[in-house]
């Protein structure tokens, strides 16, 4: 424990060094820009921006993409705010009552009561990552291969059972991924797989060009096929994004409610950050001593989503960085972009690097001071920028797209490759299939595969080994209970709809 | 049956096919992880399948819901972006990445109808950013073109 505390100590300490803040202050500025831009996602602004960490030490570059995830999660409340457009699926709740504010002449307040109610929120969800991660972590040091194996379908479970309309539609998202996976060399035999002769396949699908893809080209395609609609200009304000102490003590309960429902929807894999607004901002109408506030401009209704939303973001790390089992697009990224620096998840990033660990969860918790202080001093000229066109937007991206994966290996067929991915995500999208499913399996199915042909070459082929510890029939009950899971969420949207 | 649904099942049963024609050409202990996702894929193609005729409650129909699909789709201008962009990949490998990202991102703002002064700040501050970072930073050899190459 006391070496915890040190590594803790040591790793707030690291954090704090002159490049790590200046990539903190870019990273969570970017991170707002790009969630306060209706039709940009921070799923597909982590991925865009990932090949910017390559020249990072690892601690640094996935502070970085903390950033931009945190960023990105609070700037969608600034268009759903003043524009009434949210700026990701995350604030789809804040909108209800931040833009009544607004039109109440009291933007001001939303944006003061957004950025407050993030900033606890996420600030609150650091304490889980602290306290449950390395517990996990330790969890996950008895698992062998078998238990490995069941892990990666368990992971898959979740994210195709819930991330898409129709679950048979998600599950095959993960199985189509899976088979794209065993492209390369084969791990066990040495043979070469479904190269076609590219040798650049050797290694199997880049993860950087398939996240590319399949979040941020095909977002532009996305962008692109629509008209250019021009955006609602943002409502000018004046009054003070600051809160007065009796707001605090107003919503400060509300914050605490929402803190733990985020965390505890960011902690189990699958649910996301959407579905905690709408849980945060419904209990905050349900334990508001002025429920007929709601829908006409509460400011108790905007941190209940805000808090929510942001206290996914620790939440869902810890299953991401303990498990290997990111819940939903985003954390995938992020964790596309642990891979990239050489780290895999599990036990051995709080033993062997646990000095790189703790280094980024202490940038995580310097993150959100620096997303209160930029969004409190910069919402005014963030609402200017949540409105540049998407005509501006679509040959950008497909260039920054370009570059990206092209600085992967300094070659070309990664920027073919991206590019195809960024057809298929495209046309994923179309038909209601799951991207983020394919890029789970991509990650998860070399896991997977060496778990499952290790067991059955260590037990000499006898299939009764992968049902034979606890830890197994654990991860398979949980994998039946995730393919369950979306009826529950459906019900529960059935219930707050009726409600 | 929706026909945009019909099209994936055909596709990934299709995809499973050309997977495991290849998959017959490994070694024989290389071909069972291959076998069992491509099998996964293909029951849950059929699983989806069976799903779907289900749904047509004995009403057996492929109905084109295309409409919904395809709703607000601009042929033109998609076509236009993604031409445009295979057109960038062939002008970046003979020219060079800079002076095709100048001239891609002039004609695209242009083909959009950006005001002039907003395309040449987007693009002067795109460019000087992929320089400083790319270039500069992460030492990233963009590609200088093949025509060029013999100068440069």
């Amino acid at each position: 424990m006391e070496n915890q505390y040190a590594l803790m100590a040591a790793g707030f300490i690291n954090a704090l060094s002159p490049v790590n803040i200046i990539i903190m202050i870019a990273s969570v500025t970017m991170g707002i820009i790009i969630g306060c831009m209706p039709g940009l996602s921070a799923a597909m602004g982590v991925a865009l921006l990932l090949p910017l960490t390559f020249g990072m030490e690892p601690s640094s570059g996935l502070i970085m993409l903390g950033g931009i995830y945190c960023g990105a999660i609070f700037g969608g409340s600034i268009s759903a705010i003043l524009i009434h457009t949210p700026g990701t699926p995350a604030s789809a709740a804040t909108a209800l009552d931040g833009y009544a504010l607004t039109l109440k002449g009291k933007a001001g307040k939303a944006l003061g009561t957004a950025c407050t109610a993030s900033f606890f929120g996420g600030l609150l969800s650091c304490l889980s990552l602290y306290f449950f991660a390395p517990m996990l972590a330790e969890l996950a040091m008895k698992f062998g291969s078998p238990e490995y194996f069941w892990l990666s379908l368990f992971g898959l479970t979740i994210i195709a059972g819930i991330n898409s309309d129709s679950m048979i539609l998600g599950l095959m998202s993960g199985a189509f991924g899976l088979v794209l996976s065993t492209i390369g060399m084969d791990p066990m035999e040495g043979v070469e797989r479904f190269m076609f002769g590219q040798d650049s396949l050797y290694n199997g699908v880049n993860i950087t060009c398939a996240l590319i893809g399949l979040f941020s080209l095909s977002q532009a395609f996305i962008l692109a096929e629509k008209a250019i609609v021009k955006r609602a200009k943002a409502v000018e304000f004046d009054d003070s994004v600051l809160l007065s102490g009796s707001e605090m003590k107003r919503i400060t309960p509300t914050i605490i409610r929402s803190w733990i429902i985020g965390n505890i929807i960011g902690i189990l894999p699958g649910a996301g950050a959407s579905i905690a607004c709408f849980m945060g901002y419904n209990e905050a109408k349900r334990f508001s001593k002025h429920p007929e506030e709601f829908g006409h401009g509460s400011i108790e209704g905007v941190a209940g989503s805000e808090a929510a939303n942001n206290a996914v973001t620790g939440g869902s790390l810890i299953p991401t960085l303990t498990l290997g089992i990111p819940g939903e697009s985003v954390t995938a990224v992020l964790m596309g972009g642990l891979i990239i620096h050489g780290l895999q998840p599990g036990p051995e990033l709080f033993t062997k690097y646990a000095s790189m660990t703790y280094t980024f969860f202490g940038g995580f918790v310097f993150v959100q001071f620096f997303m209160l202080a930029i969004g409190l001093v910069g919402s005014r000229l963030f609402a200017k920028i949540a409105r540049i066109s998407d005509a501006i937007l679509i040959p950008s991206i497909f260039v920054l797209c370009v570059v990206g994966s092209f600085a992967i290996n300094n070659n070309f067929t990664d920027v073919v490759i991206m590019f195809i991915f960024g057809i298929i995500g495209y046309i994923m999208r179309k038909v209601n299939m799951n991207t983020a499913a394919v890029v789970l399996a991509l990650i998860l199915g070399p896991l997977g595969e060496r778990g499952l042909r290790r067991s059955l070459s260590l037990s000499g082929n006898d299939i009764s080994v992968l049902f034979s510890t606890p830890i197994c029939k654990v991860l398979i009950a949980l994998s039946l209970l995730s393919l369950l899971s979306p009826f529950f969420i459906k019900l529960y949207k059935k219930g707050s709809k009726n409600a | 049956m929706k026909k945009s649904e019909l099209a994936v099942v055909i596709f990934m049963l299709v995809f499973c096919g050309f997977f495991y024609t290849q998959t017959l050409a490994l070694p024989k202990a290389a071909q069972s992880y291959p076998l069992f996702v491509i099998t996964l894929l293909a029951v849950l193609s059929v699983l989806q399948l069976i799903k779907m005729v289900i749904s047509c409650h004995g009403h057996l129909s492929v109905v084109n819901d295309a409409g919904t699909v395809w709703k607000d789709f601009l042929p033109k201008q998609f076509f236009t972006f993604f031409i445009g962009s295979i057109l960038f990949f062939v002008a970046m490998y003979l020219v060079g990445f800079y002076p095709t990202a100048l001239v891609y991102m002039a004609l695209m703002m242009k083909y959009f109808h950006i005001p002039t002064k907003h395309a040449v700040l987007t693009i002067v501050i795109l460019l000087v950013l992929i320089y400083g970072v790319f270039t500069e930073a992460l030492n990233v050899p963009l590609p200088v073109g093949e025509l060029l190459y013999d100068y440069l």
